[in-house]
């Protein structure tokens, strides 16, 4: 199984970053998740390369502690995504600079966690 | 002894037995339609004071008196001797001499209980309500388990065909072995914090329920087809996979509404519960919670229930606890009453909601939260979402009731 994230290497600031959380069946028998929420529940993480935290997606969010039970196919992929508009979450607008985005599925264990990629806003 | 432990094994296929009456080194936890992958190794026979002694002449069963003492049975206590000697291994391995050993009069000897041991096996265990057949080393008996009310008579007329003296057969009640199930097996009747599965989901039990002498269960509104307003959704328990027969309909979920005090452009409810009543052939017992080994250790396993004996209110700093089919039993502080919370990934806002400082994972929804330390306890409302894996945030009973109208939960 493959968790990653998709986001654009650069955005212009203030504009709108389309981000997506992918988990693929990379095995050759089907999978079953168990996934927290109804709509599913993911985190997002912004933070400056330097370490700080910018936007979580899930920051203070009170999420439905259900439970789906989903199937992923070999070769399947269920794919997560959300709009970051740039943003903090004290909602001041984020400034131009390196960012690490990171990402998470919440399910009945641990989360189903991504390896960061590299976002760098410009002016 | 060994073969004690293999007879139950035999009895109990697909249970699990929680002790052993016997001083035996074995592993009798397996169902017998199970490979078992890491079995105990064979006792050298140095450690088995049975098989040491039961070459000795008139042995009739060797154990641990309840002061300690090492006691065999003997038919002639003139043999001493050659036991002393046929057990010498034993003792020494246990760093003690077998002149310690108190010497009991026989009346049988070893080879025949375990002969009739075996034969009363084949006849009592084929009958409903007998728990075990033992070789009985402290009481020189074949020692039988039946169930309170099961067949004792019926037990006694077969050992008298098999030709097994009456007199060296105890026929005793004693409680039946069950399997120790975990929140997500199937467990009937049906008792509050158990694993259930609608369409593509899983959630907890809240609480069972009576409504004009309707059996119920409540659990969260979300765990239905749609969240608010009745869709009949269809309830099994653990899964629909592990056990078929559907037992629950959903009955009862007010729709959300807006305005009269919802926030602008969402959805409201004082809780998020609904009412599915059980079907006829699907047992559940009222008032009850499944209670896990213990608190805050991650346990599913059912090691008893809690008991229901009163409704209350959430007070900020008291203690709640929670069961549910993911995270178990946890406890922690109220942290916040009666708050208005707006529910991730939706339009919906609860109002007036608890909010617990502990342990909660995805699954638990609906599960029950009550107050109380002990077995009795106070039913307080259901679990139905959570921030991070720290706090979870229920629905008060009395705003189920309000929306549910009155229930009776004990």
């Amino acid at each position: 199984m493959r968790v990653e994230i998709v986001a654009p290497a650069t955005v212009r600031k203030g504009r709108p970053v389309r981000l997506a959380l992918k988990v693929s069946n990379t095995t050759d028998r089907p999978i079953t998740l168990y996934l927290q929420g109804r709509p599913v529940a993911f985190d997002l993480v912004v933070r400056q390369r330097a370490g700080g935290v910018v936007w979580q997606r899930l920051e203070g969010a009170t999420v439905s502690a259900i439970l789906g039970v989903r199937t992923l196919d070999p070769g399947a992929t269920l794919e997560l995504t959300d709009t970051w508009n740039q943003r903090t979450n004290a909602g001041k607008p984020a400034e131009p600079g390196d960012y690490v985005v990171t990402g998470s599925v919440l399910t009945d264990r641990e989360p189903l966690e991504a390896i960061g990629v590299p976002l760098t806003i410009t002016r | 002894m060994r073969q004690h432990t293999i007879l139950l094994v035999g009895l109990a296929a697909g249970t699990v037995l929680t002790a052993s009456a016997c001083s035996d080194a074995g592993q009798p936890t397996s169902p017998s339609n199970e490979t078992i992958t890491n079995p105990t190794p064979a006792l050298q026979q140095s450690d088995d004071p049975i098989a040491l002694a039961r070459r000795v002449p008139g042995f009739g069963g060797f154990f641990y008196d309840a002061q300690g003492n090492p006691t065999i049975y003997l038919k002639d206590a003139a043999a001493r001797g050659t036991a002393e000697r046929a057990l010498q291994p034993f003792f020494s391995i246990q760093g003690t001499s077998p002149s310690a050993m108190r010497v009991l009069k026989a009346d049988y000897d070893w080879v025949s209980l375990e002969r009739w041991q075996s034969a009363a096996s084949t006849e009592a265990l084929a009958r409903r309500g007998v728990v075990f057949v033992d070789a009985d080393e402290a009481s020189n008996r074949v020692r039988i388990g039946v169930e309170r009310g099961a067949a004792g008579t019926e037990v006694r007329a077969a050992i008298a065909r098999l030709g097994i003296p009456a007199s060296a057969v105890i026929v005793q009640e004693t409680e039946p072995v069950r399997q120790l199930a975990t929140l997500q097996q199937q467990v009937r009747p049906v008792p509050a914090g158990v694993q259930i599965n609608f369409p593509g989901f899983l959630c907890s039990i809240g609480f069972n329920a009576t409504k004009n002498g309707q059996r119920s269960f409540i659990t969260a509104s979300h765990c239905s087809n749609v969240q608010g307003g009745n869709q009949s959704t269809p309830y099994w328990q653990p899964t629909e996979t592990a056990a078929p027969a559907q037992i629950a309909t959903e009955v009862d979920d007010p729709r959300y509404r807006q305005g009269n005090g919802c926030p602008a452009g969402r959805r409201c409810r004082m809780s998020d519960a609904l009412r599915a009543r059980y079907a006829a052939g699907t047992a559940s017992s009222l008032g009850k919670i499944a209670k896990t080994t213990a608190v805050n250790n991650g346990s599913l396993t059912i090691s008893g229930n809690f008991t229901i004996t009163a409704e209350g209110s959430p007070v900020v700093g008291q203690n709640a606890n929670k069961v549910g089919r993911t995270t178990g039993w946890t406890r922690g502080p109220i942290t916040n009453t009666c708050v208005n919370v707006n529910v991730s990934g939706s339009k919906i806002t609860q109002l007036c909601q608890t909010i617990v400082s502990a342990g909660v994972g995805g699954g638990d929804s609906g599960g029950p939260v009550f107050r109380g330390s002990g077995t009795n306890v106070t039913l307080l409302g259901i679990l139905w979402g959570g921030s991070g894996s720290g706090t979870y945030v229920f629905s008060p009973i009395a705003n189920v009731e309000s929306e549910l109208g009155a229930l009776s939960t004990f």
